[in-house]
């Protein structure tokens, strides 16, 4: 079966995304590129199975994500090298980038443990909800939030991250609106 | 079909102090805010380098084949080591 210009259309939408999503878990372009170029084909091969109307971005991160641990049981010995140096390639690889912040946040991703990257990039960076990440990593919705929680105050505390610099909120003209929840 | 998991409606939604557990009732937080700017700046960054030329070329290629008929061919992932 033909699959649609549609899909090809969505497909291309989502690599963006995907490599951003790619290069999170693997701190490495090169190696995000490849989980990218792997799940195109994958999805492109097993089209039949998505359905219309259903999310296919959730769907696209679920495959790359699949073959992201696949790919980690198959190459054993060469995750547990890249966890050794993983902080050292990800400074460089952030240098690269050339924004300080960059290199921060790389580096103070690779310090999590993956279940809690994973969570905090598809709800904090990815722009998933709780429910269509707890999908895309097959656990319940309470595990997504108590991981996105546990990544949350690791990287405030490895970004050391101070309430005095925090940005003022936008809309607070009277400086009184952040309490408005209250 | 799919159910739909209600999450609302597990036991114990009676009697905790309701108006704390309610999503979005959260007070502000701006350390979360922060934390949440610089993540999706990090994101959006890696979002917008440019696409691989392999992985259009890829996309090309898939798409080419769909349009003859062809189906996945197996050299499509031409630059595997």
């Amino acid at each position: 079966m033909n699959t649609s210009p549609e899909f090809a259309a969505q497909l291309i939408a989502a690599i963006p995304g995907l490599r951003a999503f790619g290069v999170s878990l693997t701190a490495k372009a090169d190696r995000a590129d490849d989980l990218v170029q792997e799940t195109m084909l994958k999805a492109w091969k097993h089209h039949d199975s998505f359905e219309p109307g259903t999310n296919m971005k959730a769907w696209l991160y679920t495959i790359l994500r699949n073959e992201f641990y696949s790919q980690i049981r198959k190459r054993k010995r060469e995750v547990e090298d890249a966890d050794g140096v993983y902080a050292s390639r990800v400074a460089v690889q952030g240098a690269q980038l050339g924004h300080l912040d960059m290199a921060d946040m790389r580096t103070a991703l690779a310090q999590l443990p993956e279940d809690q990257r994973e969570a905090i990039i598809l709800v904090g960076a990815s722009g998933f909800t709780y429910e269509e990440a707890a999908d895309i990593c097959r656990v319940a919705v309470g595990t997504i939030k108590s991981r996105v929680s546990r990544a949350r105050m690791r990287l405030t505390e490895i970004l050391a991250l101070n309430p005095a610099e925090a940005p003022r909120p936008e809309k607070g003209e009277d400086g009184s609106s952040a309490r408005t929840a209250a | 079909m799919a159910e739909i998991h209600d999450n609302g409606r597990k036991s114990g939604k009676n009697s905790k102090t309701k108006a704390a557990k309610m999503p979005g009732f959260q007070p502000h937080n701006p350390i979360h805010d922060m934390l949440g700017q610089k993540l999706k700046a990090y994101y959006a960054e890696i979002a917008s380098e440019p696409i691989p030329d392999r992985l259009t070329a890829l996309l090309a290629k898939l798409e080419a084949q769909s349009a003859t008929g062809d189906g996945l061919a197996d050299g499509a992932d031409g630059e595997e080591r």
